[in-house]
């Protein structure tokens, strides 16, 4: 069920209350329950895909912990490819096959392996990475294995986070399914507000900015460079609301429960450079791929040619695990590509500072550095969001000419720009003024009062209701 | 004494707590009348073409001939060049992005208060395999609480009764139009009309089958042509069903203004099929595959008119 349905309304109040009712030994089985029930509400029989890798890396968690030596590794590397498969049989298959076809007909050969018709089960890669990450730390001796196969199910489904993260680690979340949570009024208060915010950004922001963006990508010969340059830029803020959104009301109802789950997101528009975009930016992931992939394969601590390598791989993969499309890896890669030319003209980009003397101007420095950022980042989005490789290439090339004339839908244009001011605003205070989860941050009780009413009214006004679903819910 | 000042502390902020809560509680319920309260009258009085159309559509016709369907209609039917042939009084009803559900409400509202000369309903065979008009539905919200047969279908949405508690849930999504109706003086819209310009370009003309596997589905836009028809005749209206032109028409169009052919047939309805667009107009008049510019649709209008006005019904 989505999170911004009334569907969810029901089950998370049904849940939160029972689970505050019942005995703290009982709560672990409620929690497990109410994740199947969510799991479950998409499509049913895909709980068996879930259950299958859990018995999988549950079982290679405790013989991981007994076992020593080349039998470790190759019980890591069964869990592992146990997890892949999965992976790669769910998102990948039809896109291998498709390019198996295209090589082969490409040298007058005909592919006859069919194509498999089925739908990709929600939150497959988020849950995957979570397993994954549990059988590594326990296979690198940071985290005990799980005895209890129930808790263990649980720290792969736990609902607040199963299909879209943030991705957690085991030494995080594990133990807090044996603290005793009591109902703390305060706390509940917090995650209230986080919800209510994730909702807002989420269906007045990102929702409203996805009909521009929509009705532009998806009748791309419609449209030429200066629409697409107003549409990516709206892309960039609608992707941003539709993902912290959801990881807002994850995590915001993981604090209702007494749970504290990681940041996924700190105000990634704010970045002076793509390394710390990716910083702040899916922070979860981005960490997964940094302490999983990048230091395995030995980090920046390497010759430079495999430091830069290393960078690229990590990122084109990362691409991959979004979609199983070229679009995907080369907004991947492009990442990976602007990270290698940041080091490479460090030093150049460190003169030309000198040159301009902007070392005395902090702010100016700081505001050219975020927009640099930002426009990078948007060029990178084109490839993300367009339908096929050939239309970003043809959107690019529209927008290096800036020809046509701008797509003016005034409702969606004005709604669009406003939500925007309204959302750097908040996100402005945030950065510089108070460093909060929270858009306000204000003792004055009253003040917040007549804040999140005013959020609610705005939602009843001009927020999007059609239930629409989560972007990364289709990773 | 101690544990009763601890007690006294502990309730009065639970109290505290709780007082902020039923504060916050009551200002959502406050803020959501008021502002519910300025958006219908806001509403009410706003000029925007959107919303006055539509009120209009439902509440305030008094034509002798009226024309319903989607964009179609709205672009192709100049109710001016039909008036002066036909020496009736004309509006156009169309709706864009409407599809015959919605026409199904606008002439069910009609007819309960008086009865039309002649309806044109114009179908587009696009529209007749769309699955999400209740969803569409939803630019009728306003009249959630005052309209019966509106409430009827809009229930069929998932928590609308839950949603329509608050006030200004039926003015969602329409804050610029109620906003920008209020400051902008209406300009006459040529009796509901809504001239298109500009010419198609007919080497990028991509078409698609809406139909799989040229299977006709019990398609539930069926079902409100053929609820359209019978309200028409219960009431005596003489009811046209007209497929207006298409530049190519794709093969589902082809089956599935067949299928409305055969429901005309069968109810004995007038039905005038110019969907064949060679007999009638060059791509001069299209501003898309399935839109007629100005020129065409004042080139149409007048071979409807004239073969609405004769007893001889002229058709392909």
């Amino acid at each position: 069920m989505l999170f911004n349905s009334f569907h969810f309304v029901f089950f998370f109040i049904v849940t939160t209350t029972f689970y505050f009712v019942i005995p703290h030994k009982f709560r672990w089985v409620l929690l497990l329950g109410a994740s199947c029930y969510f799991y479950m509400f998409f499509i049913p029989v895909y709980i068996l895909i879930l259950g299958f890798t859990i018995v999988i890396d549950y079982f290679a968690g405790i013989w991981l912990e007994k076992t020593h030596g080349t039998n470790k590794k190759w019980f890591l590397i069964a869990s592992i490819i146990a997890n892949l498969s999965v992976l790669a049989v769910f998102k990948y298959y039809n896109f291998l096959n498709e390019n198996l076809s295209s090589l082969l007909n490409a040298i007058g050969y005909v592919n006859h392996i069919p194509q498999l018709g089925i739908i990709l089960p929600i939150g497959l890669s988020f849950h995957t990475f979570q397993a994954m990450s549990y059988t590594i730390e326990v296979y690198r001796g940071n985290q005990r294995s799980e005895k209890n196969f129930g808790i263990y199910a649980l720290y792969v489904m736990f609902y607040p986070q199963l299909v879209a993260g943030p991705i957690e680690r085991p030494q995080n979340l594990l133990h807090q399914f044996y603290e005793k949570h009591t109902f703390e009024f305060g706390r509940v208060i917090e995650g209230l507000k986080l919800m209510l915010w994730g909702l807002f950004i989420k269906l007045v922001i990102a929702d409203r900015l996805a009909i521009y963006v929509n009705a532009v990508y998806n009748n791309t010969s419609q449209h030429g460079g200066k629409t697409f340059i107003v549409a990516t830029i709206f892309f960039a803020f609608q992707i941003y609301c539709d993902f912290a959104g959801y990881s807002n009301i994850a995590i915001g109802a993981a604090k209702i429960l007494g749970f504290n789950l990681m940041t996924n997101f700190n105000r990634p528009y704010f970045s002076t450079s793509i390394s710390e975009f990716w910083k702040r930016w899916h922070i979860s992931l981005s960490s997964w791929f940094r302490d999983y992939m990048y230091i395995s394969l030995g980090g920046n601590r390497v010759s430079i040619p495999r430091w830069y390598f290393n960078l690229f791989i990590v990122f084109m993969i990362s691409g991959l695990w979004h979609g199983a499309n070229w679009t995907f890896i080369i907004w991947g890669a492009l990442n990976g590509f602007y990270l290698i030319l940041a080091i490479i003209f460090d030093k150049w980009k460190r003169n030309v500072n000198f040159f301009l003397r902007l070392e005395t101007c902090p702010k100016l420095n700081r505001a050219i550095q975020i927009v640099l950022t930002f426009i990078l980042v948007c060029f990178a989005w084109i490839f993300f969001r367009a339908n096929s490789l050939n239309e970003a290439l043809y959107i690019t090339k529209s927008i290096i000419s800036f020809n046509g004339t701008l797509f003016i839908d005034y409702p969606s244009f004005l709604y669009g720009l406003g939500s925007i001011l309204f959302l750097l605003y908040f996100e402005y205070r945030r950065e510089y003024v108070s460093d909060s989860k929270l858009p306000i941050h204000t003792k004055k009780w009253m003040e917040e009062v007549l804040f999140y009413s005013m959020l609610i009214i705005i939602i009843l006004m001009v927020g999007v209701f059609d239930g629409s679903q989560f972007i990364y819910f289709q990773f | 004494m101690a544990a009763n000042l601890f007690i006294f502390n502990f309730k009065s902020v639970i109290v505290n707590k709780l007082m902020r809560i039923c504060l916050f509680v009551l200002l959502v319920i406050l803020s959501d009348n008021i502002f519910g309260l300025l958006l219908k009258t806001a509403y009410k009085n706003s000029q925007n073409s959107l919303i006055s159309e539509i009120h209009y559509s439902l509440m305030e016709t008094h034509e002798d001939i009226l024309i319903f369907g989607s964009s179609r209609a709205q672009h192709h039917y100049v109710s001016d060049s039909i008036s002066k042939i036909t020496g009736c009084s004309v509006y156009n009803c169309g709706a864009g992005g409407q599809g015959l559900l919605f026409s199904l409400i606008q002439i069910s509202n009609t007819l309960d208060r008086y009865v039309p000369k002649r309806i044109i309903l114009d179908v587009s065979p696009n529209i007749l395999t769309d699955q999400n008009s209740y969803q569409k539905l939803k630019i009728l919200d306003p009249y959630y609480s005052s309209d019966t047969l509106i409430r009827k279908y809009l229930n069929n949405l998932p928590f609308e009764r839950l949603k329509n508690i608050s006030k200004i849930y039926p003015y969602n999504s329409l804050l610029y139009e109620i906003v920008t109706g209020n400051f902008i003086i209406r300009t006459n819209k040529s009796h509901g009309y809504i001239p298109i310009y500009g010419q198609i370009n007919t080497n990028s003309l991509l078409l698609a089958d809406s139909l799989e596997n040229s299977n006709i589905s019990p398609y539930p836009q069926f079902d409100y042509l053929k609820e359209i028809i019978d309200l028409c005749k219960s009431n005596e209206v003489d009811l046209f069903i007209i497929i207006s032109p298409i530049y190519k028409r794709t093969f589902s169009d082809i089956m599935l203004i067949k299928e409305v052919n055969k429901i005309a047939q069968n109810r004995n309805v007038h039905f005038l099929d110019f969907s064949n667009s060679s007999l009638v107009l060059d791509y001069k008049c299209f501003k898309d595959n399935i839109h007629l510019n100005s020129h065409g649709a004042n080139i149409f209008s007048k071979i409807i008119a004239n073969s609405i006005n004769s007893d001889h019904i002229l058709s392909n």
